[in-house]
């Protein structure tokens, strides 16, 4: 893998085809547990305001993607009622647009039905008015990995960049038993998932602020 | 987004945290929390580019967020902050509304 550049084009990275692949998955899932959470119930489009306020998500990954808005519960209550459905619509949609762009590739397609291939290297364009959307789109798949790997704290997300790192580097606890390194594969390898992606979006995040202030500064306010 | 119209009748100036002012009739802040996940520079992007703040204001409230665990980033009616929180929200970043002096 190769970070994100700028081109005339738009921001590029080099990506292997098990990386997208895997990457594109997991975007999938949480895809999923978006869908999952708040359905197209009754045909009724993303964004339609519910009648009464849905629950918070009891599930604490979807509960970070769709946040208390406020303290008082009654003002949360209300705000999820006007906006989660839009919210979880709109995250929906980007990381849909973002699986898709990672699999926009002959090999990588493949490889994601099954197939067996050659494995490439690839470039992974992602066009400037689609960066905004693929960094958002990065950052609530970290929050979703984040949540299963139990980071909460600063600390947390330290000892897991030193953890990955250290299994990556086959420097895992030399005294592990083969049981315990099997029961920690998942961990290992959603751990590697979250880094690889705050990697990527480092790189993109690195670029797109690179552009914002070479730009003449536009009318204050909020675009979004 | 209903933003548009509301951003153009309310100068930007005016919604400014550093407007002592305003902030009696602007009774209510948007905050944004510290989280272990979001990135430093997308956190400043995000302040950057919805906000409209300069790259330095931008990254002393990143700083805020990050060492003190929050930051009130912007003030004002009750609407204009439910759009903020939204915002922030989709972002990815953890924000919440709040009503001044409560």
């Amino acid at each position: 893998m190769k970070p994100f550049r700028a081109t005339r084009r738009g921001y590029v990275a080099q990506l292997d085809t098990p990386e997208r692949v895997v990457l594109a998955h997991v975007v999938g899932d949480v895809v999923e547990l978006l869908q999952d959470a708040v359905p197209d119930a009754d045909g009724a489009p993303w964004g339609a305001i519910e009648a009464d306020a849905p629950p918070a998500p009891r599930d604490a990954a979807l509960a970070r993607l769709l946040p208390e808005a406020s303290t008082d519960p009654d003002v949360s209550a209300e705000f999820r009622r006007l906006t989660q459905g839009e919210l979880a619509g709109a995250k929906a949609k980007r990381l849909l647009a973002f699986a898709e762009r990672l699999l926009d590739d002959e090999v990588a397609r493949a490889a994601a039905t099954g197939r067996h291939v050659r494995p490439e290297r690839t470039d992974l364009l992602v066009p400037r008015d689609a960066a905004r959307d693929t960094a958002a789109a990065l950052t609530d798949v970290r929050l979703v990995l984040a949540s299963r790997l139990d980071v909460t704290t600063d600390d947390d997300a330290e000892s897991l960049y030193a953890e990955i790192e250290a299994g990556a580097n086959g420097s895992a606890a030399p005294d592990a038993d083969d049981d315990a390194r099997g029961a920690d594969a998942p961990r290992q390898f959603l751990g590697a998932v979250f880094v690889t992606a705050g990697w990527l979006q480092e790189s993109l995040v690195g670029a797109m602020l690179t552009d914002l202030r070479r730009r003449p500064p536009a009318a204050p306010g909020r675009a979004g | 987004m209903h933003s548009i119209t509301l951003a153009a009748a309310v100068p930007e100036a005016e919604l400014r945290p550093d407007d002592a002012a305003l902030r009696v009739a602007d009774a209510w802040s948007t905050v944004v929390w510290n989280d272990p996940v979001n990135l430093m520079s997308y956190v400043t992007y995000v302040f950057e580019s919805y906000f409209g703040y300069p790259s330095a204001r931008a990254n002393e409230l990143m700083l805020q967020v990050h060492h003190e665990g929050r930051a009130v980033v912007s003030h004002g009616g009750r609407e204009r902050m439910e759009v903020d929180v939204q915002a922030m929200h989709d972002f990815g970043l953890w924000a919440t509304l709040q009503k001044d002096g409560a």
